[in-house]
């Protein structure tokens, strides 16, 4: 009967002792990087996200910026590894989404106090794809109405803003009238 | 008693009201051309159809307000408060139709946020937005920090007599020339050189920090619009964080500061009186607060150890304190960092600048430099009163634009302001509390509306309660215009409705 228990407790033990390589391989999201910095500053994580916007090239080194489902995050990466990304996510696209291995800082004593992650190796896992965004064809039908109805009511207005002013003329003109008998 | 409006009254206010929103409709061919430029064809069909909807709002508001009628204090305080709700509810349309907000009451909200120079915004997917709606959210922040009503002014109201009392409505009482037609003109006149000024130097930094021809002078006018007007919107989601580049940052305070000075300093310094800088009341006040508020948070940072080293401390704490005394929100940390890692005291040093704000008759909000100025000599002048023999007589003096003497009335309006500006500070903090926010959160948040700000501790959310969305607009909108116009609405539509009494 002891037998299983054993074989049970060194299944458990080897899983634990497998714990660190899982917890390495596994990304963290921005919200966990975030909402408890202390846990991960210094430690080599992995993050995964949708590179946004552009490079920006600084020297032999780049700045990019990956988006999660909560929030972006700024990594600092040879620029050589940032040409890898080919697509940027933008209102026209959906950018390459990226896994980068790297160190994460809390506070980066090189980057004036920026939470950022130092990359050391990075991995395109989808490319990236145009975002359609199709015309509305009821809007469509609108624009030119909505337009004409514009034009129609400035006619009115100036219409009605001359007749409005003849009227005040005519009734300063008798009130000077009655005035002056 | 407040004398009952007439149907006339009322169609005056339209009438004006009417103006504000044909002005800010015609703002839509800014965003249309960019649409058109950058092939976003949907957005193009969507700010058009918008432009048809809200011109004929405007139009229509108009005919129903036609009448000879000069404007009174009444009509200008009333029109001032009342173009702004409409206004807001007009100009979300391009807002909701572009599909970044959950709900019509969000698009407002931003709306508001963008005019009032406040910065929070709940829009989604900020980082895939066209561009041609970031150019909208832009383009509105730096409106709004002249002034719907001074854009009114410049362009569309000829009336002379009643266009004080208008521009008086919108929160602004600087005269800097004796027509404010000309006072309108000046106001844009400033704006506009610095636009070019600002959005050449962030297109310079943007291409050393490594952006793109293109995006970088988009970013450099958009980031400009944002501070000169003290607005902090930015286009990416990260706001300043995005750039990772301290000159950037150093190119933004300059600005937003700057932002936050009264435009008759600008005036005053154009024309020749650079003394002015070193002598005026709110300046003086400015740097002593900004200067006593800011080691407050640098120690308060440095207790905790937040920063690893002194520059990376006084980068991060400068930065964030001078954008919220400035009432600017540009944020080079994540919002929940502020609350998970800044601590009380850094927090309590930023909730103070945020509601002190910057100059009367800028593109700031807060209580403003002046009344801290005038309640300051204010409280010294009493202290010296208990010192003395009670047969002294004091005079209390101050700078600003020339000597003058502190009046019991000055202090007295003043301090009304800071009072109601208090007032409504609790009133959103109470609200942030009964939402189910801990209290410092509640507190940071409502400042940061009260006093136009825009820094987020991450209470406004898509998520929150919408009854805390209504409150945070009521803040922006009566922050913005420093209650007295908001009160004059109040009162005019309580008494329109009210029954004829014997």
């Amino acid at each position: 009967m002891k037998r299983p228990w054993i074989a049970l407790l060194l299944i458990l033990a080897g899983a634990l002792a497998s714990l660190p390589a899982i917890a390495e391989t596994a990304s963290v999201g921005t919200k966990d990087l975030i909402e408890k910095p202390r846990d991960f500053d210094g430690k080599t994580i992995v993050f995964l996200g949708e590179a946004i916007g552009d490079a920006m090239r600084r020297g032999d080194h780049a700045w990019v910026n990956l988006l999660d489902a909560n929030a972006a995050m700024g990594i600092w990466l040879p620029a050589a590894d940032s040409d890898a990304i080919k697509d940027w996510g933008s209102y026209q696209a959906k950018g390459d989404v990226v896994r980068i291995r790297g160190v994460f800082h809390r506070a980066c004593p090189e980057h004036g106090g920026d939470m950022d992650i130092h990359a050391e190796s990075l991995e395109i896992i989808a490319r990236g794809k145009a975002s359609a965004h199709p015309v509305n064809q009821v809007r469509l039908v609108l624009m030119p109405l909505s337009l004409a109805l514009a034009s129609a009511l400035f006619l009115a207005w100036k219409r009605r803003e001359k007749s409005g002013k003849a009227a005040t003329e005519a009734w300063n003109h008798w009130e000077g009238r009655r005035e002056r008998r | 008693m407040i004398v009952k409006p007439t149907i006339d009254d009322a169609k005056l206010i339209l009438s004006y009201t009417g103006k504000v929103v044909i002005g800010v409709s015609l703002l839509l061919l800014v965003p249309m051309a960019t649409a058109a430029a950058a092939a976003e064809w949907d957005a193009l069909v969507y700010f058009t159809l918008s432009l048809g909807l809200s011109l004929s709002s405007g139009f229509l508001l108009s005919i129903a307000g036609v009448t000879d009628r000069r404007p009174t204090w009444m009509h200008g305080m009333v029109t001032g408060a009342f173009s702004w709700i409409v206004v807001m509810a007009i100009a979300a349309l391009p807002y909701w139709f572009s599909g970044n907000y959950l709900s019509y009451l969000d698009a407002m909200f931003d709306i508001m946020s963008g005019f009032t120079t406040t910065g929070l915004v709940l829009i989604q997917d900020l980082d895939h937005v066209a561009v041609s709606l970031n150019m909208w959210r832009h383009l509105l922040t730096f409106v709004g920090g002249q002034g719907m009503i001074v854009l009114a002014l410049t362009f569309l109201v000829k009336d002379s007599g009643g266009g004080y009392k208008l521009y008086v409505g919108e929160g602004k009482d600087e005269r800097l020339f004796p027509s404010v037609f000309h006072t309108a003109k000046a106001i844009w006149k400033i704006s506009l050189i610095y636009l070019a000024v600002g959005t050449l130097a962030l297109w310079g930094a943007g291409l050393a920090i490594g952006l793109p021809l293109a995006p970088a002078f988009l970013h450099a006018l958009w980031i400009y619009m944002a501070a000169w007007s003290t607005g902090g919107f930015a286009p990416m989601s990260q706001n300043l964080l995005y750039y990772h580049s301290g000159l950037y940052e150093t190119i933004t305070v300059v600005f937003f500061i700057l932002g936050s000075f009264n435009f008759a300093l600008h005036h005053a310094v154009w024309s020749g009186d650079r003394k002015e800088v070193y002598r005026n009341i709110e300046t003086v006040s400015f740097a002593t607060t900004m200067s006593a508020l800011t080691l407050v948070t640098a120690w308060g940072l440095m207790k905790l150890h937040v920063y690893p080293d002194f520059m990376a401390l006084v980068r991060k704490a400068f930065y964030q304190l001078a954008s919220a005394h400035t009432t600017t929100g540009f944020m080079s940390v994540y919002p929940r960092q502020l609350a998970i890692e800044w601590g009380d005291l850094a927090l309590g040093a930023m909730i103070l600048a945020m509601l002190i704000g910057g100059s009367a008759c800028s593109t700031a909000g807060g209580f403003k430099g002046l009344r801290m100025g005038m309640l300051w000599k204010a409280i010294v002048q009493e202290t010296r009163k208990m010192l003395k023999p009670s047969s002294a007589v004091f005079s209390q003096r101050f700078h600003y634009h020339g000597e003058r003497s502190l009046t019991e009335a000055q202090v007295r309006s003043a301090a009304l302001i800071v009072l109601m500006y208090m007032a409504i500070f609790l009133f959103a903090t109470m609200a942030g509390t009964a939402a189910g926010y801990p209290f410092l959160d509640a507190a940071f948040e409502s400042a940061s509306v009260t006093g136009n700000v825009g820094f987020s501790i991450g209470v406004t959310q898509a998520g929150m309660p919408s009854f805390l969305k209504v409150v945070y607009i009521f803040n922006m909108w009566a922050g913005r215009l420093e209650f007295m116009a908001v009160l004059a609405f109040f009162a005019f539509v309580g008494s329109f409705f009210r029954r004829k009494t014997a």
